[in-house]
């Protein structure tokens, strides 16, 4: 324990009229080296309570949130109180810690703008007490919880634009792909033998009679291809400022590409690797929301990308989506995982995230051998290699071999 | 600022007490006490030196001049001087002998707390002064908090310590009530 510089000034005063006093016998000096002490011992109390606690804004990474916090002490010290913040918020504007004298009562209100800087659901519940002695000799240390939580999400950058090559289709981006599952439409595919499940209103009597066995008319379902977006959340991923790092721009870029294909009618699937987390493909303002919200709460796992593929591969046997990988193929090592999707003729785009990299020239050159190894063992699969602090917006619009 | 200011007048006060007791202390017989008001020239200069006026060494140095009559009462210093005697320093034993026995049982405690009050006030106030400009308070609340407890403390404090039982000050038969029932909780729990 720290002793505070007043406390010992004190004590020392106080065992220096002690040790003089018992030295010459004298009474005197003996009583009046209790003095200092006496000082030290005033009593001192502040109970506190929280009068209201009010959050608005900082809903998206980077946008300002407003924080104000009262309450009513009563009682006879010094009082610090202190909101704690987690690391990844920034100060803008006012503390996010007070002090007050208080004789009898007072009211405390702290009062600050604070941005947050990475996504997640934070709880800023804690607001943390020290009481102190008047004349700050000792303190004691509290806390009270208060009923605050925020939840950061990424902001959405739009994609404004996702290039699609003229000619020999080098891109396989899913706009006017049918889906391989859904609602049945209207439009005949052609008639196929019975299997357990289907309908009896599309059974084909006519082919049934002439065959001698089951047979139903099939139809194009309804609704555009699936898109499977895999981020990788492994531990490489984390590499870089705890702000900006591969998985931060990994998670913009899901969460851009998400609400880009929901909102062109595509069925958004997601699965992170790292903690085997599957959404399965689906429609709508929803699924936006149950990906964003998952995206929010990614933390870093270890999963290798061929387990991912191996958990759901049946599903993807089903869907045939387009799937897109955001890795870092260097380390993911994800050849394996593209020449299976391919053998099950499942389009695989990767999305490969570079970022400045320190080390002396013979250093970077090996990397960049090693990278260039790994892009030509994915030459099977579209590759984008993307600068993680480029903006979202132009993402795809350069598509590399 | 205002600390320095505080300190320098405290420690001026201090100096004008310890000077004030030692003229009629045993002091004045060896030393002429007009010189002791030079003293009053040490704070002034440690506060030119950017130091606390009131600082320590003083605070030892008044005591030692304001605690002269405690040697008057202070059975080592009589045991000092049987041992002058007995080393053959008869007479300089037997004058000093008189000189002091003339001031026994004067009791200056008042005079001593006024000292030891007024040093507590200095260190509180110039170790604070700082913490608090840290934490954005102003100073004015705890130095009025501390000038009341500090007079409080020099008031009620004599008193206290007169009233007795035993022959010993209440006070002190209490405090060492306290501590050997905390000392027995511990033995208790410990076993």
């Amino acid at each position: 324990m720290k002793v505070r510089k007043v406390t010992r000034s004190l004590v020392s005063v106080a065992l220096f009229l002690l040790g003089w006093g018992i030295i010459t016998t004298s009474y005197e000096l003996i009583a009046v080296s209790a003095i200092p002490l006496l000082f030290l011992a005033i009593p001192y109390h502040v109970s506190t309570q929280v009068d209201y606690a009010k959050l608005s804004g900082g809903d998206h990474i980077g946008e300002e949130l407003e924080a104000e916090i009262k309450l009513k002490a009563i009682g006879f010290g010094i009082l610090k109180v202190m909101h704690e913040l987690p690391d990844h918020f920034e100060l803008v504007e006012g503390a996010n810690a007070v002090a007050a004298f208080v004789l009898g009562r007072a009211d405390v209100i702290i009062r600050y703008r604070a941005r947050p800087m990475r996504r997640g659901h934070y709880r800023l519940d804690r607001i943390i007490l020290e009481i102190e002695h008047p004349f700050l000799a000792w303190k004691k240390v509290d806390e009270l919880r208060v009923d605050l939580e925020l939840d950061v999400k990424q902001k959405l950058r739009k994609i404004t634009k996702v290039e699609t090559l003229r000619g020999v289709a080098r891109s396989p981006m899913p706009d006017v792909d049918i889906s391989k599952i859904g609602v049945p439409g209207t439009d005949f595919r052609e008639i196929r033998d019975y299997v357990a499940g289907d309908p009896m209103k599309f059974v084909n009597w006519k082919a049934t009679a002439r065959r001698g066995k089951l047979m139903v008319n099939q139809y194009e379902v309804e609704g555009k291809k699936a898109v499977w977006i895999f981020l990788d959340a492994n531990p490489y991923m984390t590499f870089g400022k705890s702000v900006r790092n591969y998985l931060e721009c990994g998670i913009e870029i899901a969460n851009a590409l998400a609400y880009y294909f929901i909102s062109r009618g595509h069925k958004v699937g997601l699965y992170v690797i790292g903690h085997g987390i599957i959404l399965y493909p689906d429609v709508g303002k929803r699924q936006f929301k149950r990906i964003s919200e998952e995206l929010m709460r990614t933390e870093v796992g270890e999963e290798s990308v061929d387990h991912a593929f191996e958990n759901c591969k049946k599903l993807l046997a089903i869907y045939k989506p387009l799937i897109i990988l955001i890795t870092r193929p260097e380390y993911s090592k994800p050849s394996r995982f593209v020449s299976e999707a391919m053998k099950a003729k499942i389009l695989v785009q990767v999305i490969a995230l570079k970022g400045a990299v320190e080390g002396d020239e013979f250093a970077l050159t090996l990397f960049e051998i090693l990278r260039r190894s790994a892009f030509k063992s994915l030459r099977r699969a579209n590759l984008i290699e993307w600068d993680i602090e480029k903006p979202v917006r132009q993402l795809m619009a350069k598509v590399v071999r | 600022m205002k600390i320095k200011i505080l300190n320098l007048i405290l420690a001026e006060v201090a100096v004008f007490i310890a000077v004030s007791v030692a003229e009629t202390s045993p002091l004045a017989i060896f030393i002429p006490t007009k010189f002791l008001y030079l003293i009053a020239v040490l704070p002034p200069v440690f506060l030119l030196l950017g130091r606390n006026p009131f600082d320590f060494p003083l605070f030892v140095v008044l005591m030692a001049i304001a605690s002269a009559k405690v040697l008057a009462n202070s059975e080592i210093f009589y045991s000092l001087l049987d041992a002058l005697y007995y080393l053959g320093f008869r007479s300089l034993s037997e004058n000093l002998n008189s000189m002091f026995l003339a001031y026994k049982s004067n009791l200056n405690l008042s005079t001593l707390s006024a000292l030891v009050v007024l040093f507590c006030v200095a260190q509180i106030a110039w170790n604070i002064e700082d913490k608090l400009r840290e934490l954005k308070l102003e100073i004015g609340y705890p130095l009025a908090v501390l000038g009341i407890v500090a007079f409080a403390i020099y008031l009620f404090y004599p008193l206290v310590l007169s009233i007795q039982a035993y022959g010993f000050p209440l006070l002190f038969l209490g405090l060492i009530g306290v501590a050997l029932i905390m000392v027995a909780t511990y033995l208790l729990a410990s076993t």
